[in-house]
Order: structure tokens, then C-alpha cells, then sequence
């Protein structure tokens, strides 16, 4: 769900991105730049060392586009 | 949600249950239902309940479309607001395509793939096989026997 308004958002921007949805397991094995997600899931994942974005609306693009773009920001700047 | 949390909570008033193959979806489908009393999960952010839609998913490809404009739709908090409130399944519809008639030409495609399935379900619902048999029939009632 969180995928296609991610992908939108992301084309609205011209950034290219690989995106994929995955379950928390994988989520954790898996290498990525960014992790979005719920706080449920937030709290699964534990401590990983990727940067993690939490929405609590999972299909509004507002919230999506903020928290979104201020954590690439935020990786941009590291 | 007993082991992880509310987590099937993902916008405001609405839970989304979804299972994959390996959790037991046995095909892909989907159902909606609009609660009377609204119910608390136990998502601050969201809570309380007043709309399930349920999924089932064969593969992450299926019904891509459909899920792209219920994303849309769900994003809508009017849209939400207004479908929590139907008490039938033909108010619901027609809101659907109140909204279809006005979203994008790629988005209305997806809602009335969305409306076939959930005709399907109400079809089965009713315990009709004429619609069941035939996905592709309009599905407003009258064809039904």
C-alpha cells in the first residue's frame, strides 16, 4: 500500500529509487538506504542500522511526502 | 495483531487484514465492511474502527491497479467518512462510482476492476452462482436471478 504512494510521490520528485515491500524479517536482512514503516513494525524491527521513517497514515500522501523527503534529507546530509 | 499490535490500522478509521499465500489466501479477493459501532484496535493515531477491508493476494503483482486507487481513495478522508456511514453495499458502490467518474481515466479502470470483485463477493455472499460464474457481468443486481 505504502508502496504505490511512496512510488508516486517519488516520481513527483524525479527521484529514482528501487522500492520494495517486505515483511519485517526481510526488512531486516535486507540492505537498504531507508525503511518506512509503522510504529508496530518500527518497534519489531528493534535496533537496525538503517535510518527508519514511522507514519501512522499509511495511505496519506501528505504525511508520506514529509516524513519521507525529510529522512532522504536527512541522509543526503551524512 | 495479537503478536505484532494494531498494526492492520493504517489510516484513520480504517483496518486493512491481508494475507498472503503462505499465510492461507487460497485466491485473491478482497471484501469491505462498514462497522456500526466503531471499534478500537488499539492504534492511538487511528483508532477507532468504522471500515475492514480485507485481502487476500496471490502474488505482489495482482490487482496492483485496484490497490493503487483504493490507496487513492482511502486517501481521501471525505471518501472514508462518507463509505463508513453506507449501511448496504449498493450505497458504497454507488460512492465508488461517484469517485471513479470523477479520478483519472487509469484510476477509474482500477475501480471497476475493484467493483467486479467486490460484486464477486457479494454475489457469493448472496449465494448467487449466475454472477460468481460470470466476473464480468455489470453488476447492479439485475442480472442476477
Amino acid at each position: 500500500m505504502a508502496k504505490i504512494a511512496i512510488d508516486k510521490i517519488l516520481g513527483e520528485r524525479g527521484i529514482s529509487a528501487t522500492i520494495n515491500a517486505a515483511d519485517a524479517g526481510t526488512a531486516k536482512a535486507h540492505r537498504a538506504d531507508l525503511i518506512v514503516t509503522t510504529k508496530e513494525f518500527a518497534k519489531r524491527l528493534g535496533e537496525v542500522k538503517t535510518p527508519i521513517a514511522v507514519v501512522s497514515n499509511f495511505v496519506n500522501k501528505d504525511e508520506l511526502r514529509e516524513k519521507l523527503l525529510a529522512a532522504l534529507e536527512t541522509i543526503r546530509m551524512e | 495483531v495479537k503478536e505484532l499490535g494494531p498494526y492492520i490500522v493504517v489510516a484513520p478509521g480504517v483496518a486493512m487484514p491481508h494475507a498472503r499465500p503462505e499465510d492461507g489466501a487460497i485466491a485473491t479477493g478482497m471484501s469491505l465492511v462498514t462497522l456500526k459501532e466503531p471499534v478500537v484496535f488499539g492504534n492511538p493515531d487511528n483508532d477507532p474502527v468504522r471500515l475492514v477491508i480485507g485481502l487476500a493476494a496471490l502474488d505482489a503483482q495482482a490487482h496492483l491497479h485496484a490497490l493503487a486507487t483504493l490507496v487513492e481513495l482511502l486517501g481521501d478522508p471525505e471518501m472514508v467518512r462518507q463509505i463508513s456511514r453506507q449501511l448496504s453495499a449498493e450505497a458504497i458502490l454507488g460512492l465508488m462510482r461517484t469517485f471513479e467518474a470523477t479520478a483519472s481515466p487509469q484510476a477509474s479502470a482500477a475501480v471497476s476492476q475493484t467493483q467486479e470483485e467486490r460484486g464477486e463477493r457479494y454475489a457469493e455472499a448472496d449465494d448467487c452462482d449466475c454472477l460468481r460464474l460470470r466476473p464480468g457481468v455489470k453488476l447492479d443486481g439485475q442480472n442476477c436471478h
